[in-house]
């Protein structure tokens, strides 16, 4: 019961700040296999269902506020979500321990680039856009 | 290379991360997006693709590696409260030091998975 509730409360932090764009999904992979000792595989797996309805609800409201740019999204998820069955078949085949190192390389790149990232061009607040340069309809 | 294709390439990049990992597509496919599109609507972007990429490296985890029940209920209803509480204050809360904070437990993460 202590582990639902410890799974619940980082799963509830990590839906939130994925709805901010604060790299929520990473986190509760991180909090998943790191703090709750969950096996890598099911960590995963885990962490990709605890996205959808997260993001489900996220979106809700992005597009009530009309926010969502359907080209664009159109643009990145064709070919993302073919890439993530070609990602997710390779990893299926792969040894799990043979991903380690490799994720770990993608987590230094992924936390520099939070942690290096400028104010300008990526916040979320109203007011602080980014330079309005080449907007895609 | 033209603003499209690199954004179908960004695209294509976080979609194998993510399904190679089970995480972290968003964490490529935002900064490129914050590039060229405006600031809202490039996190709106990024959740919107990453949706379709987490459902189909979900559907390959839940037949390689089905989840305990136990631990998939609190996932998914904290992910949807998650959600929701972050989408009704999206863009009232200054999210900079939390950036920072989430960055530095990646590289605490990427530190403890190399070692």
């Amino acid at each position: 019961m202590k582990e639902a509730i410890l799974t619940f409360l980082c799963a509830l932090v990590a839906g939130t700040l994925s709805a901010w764009g604060v790299g929520g999904g990473t986190l509760l992979l991180l909090a998943l296999t790191l703090l709750l000792d969950v096996e890598q595989r099911q960590a995963q797996t885990l962490n990709l269902l605890f996205f959808l309805p997260a993001a489900g609800a996220a979106l809700f409201f992005h597009r009530r506020n009309g926010e969502l740019d359907t080209a664009a999204v159109r643009r990145t998820a064709i070919p993302g979500a073919l890439a993530a069955l070609v990602g997710a078949g390779a990893a299926m085949l792969l040894d799990v321990d043979l991903l380690r190192r490799p994720f770990g390389l993608f987590l230094l790149y992924a936390g520099g680039t939070l942690l290096f990232s400028r104010g300008k061009g990526f916040s979320n607040q109203r007011g602080e856009e980014a330079p309005p340069t080449k907007k895609t309809q | 290379m033209k603003q499209e294709n690199r954004q179908r390439l960004a695209g294509a990049a976080a979609g194998l991360v993510n399904g190679l990992f089970g995480g972290g597509g968003g964490t490529v496919l935002l900064p490129v997006l914050t590039r060229e599109l405006e600031g809202r609507h490039a996190f709106a972007v990024c959740v919107a693709a990453m949706l379709p990429m987490c459902a189909v490296s979900a559907a390959a985890g839940m037949w390689n590696a089905p989840p305990d029940l136990w631990q998939a209920a609190p996932c998914l209803a904290g992910g949807l409260l998650g959600g929701i509480l972050g989408g009704l204050t999206f863009g009232r809360v200054p999210v900079g030091l939390l950036r920072k904070a989430a960055g530095a437990f990646m590289v605490y993460g990427g530190v403890r998975y190399l070692l």
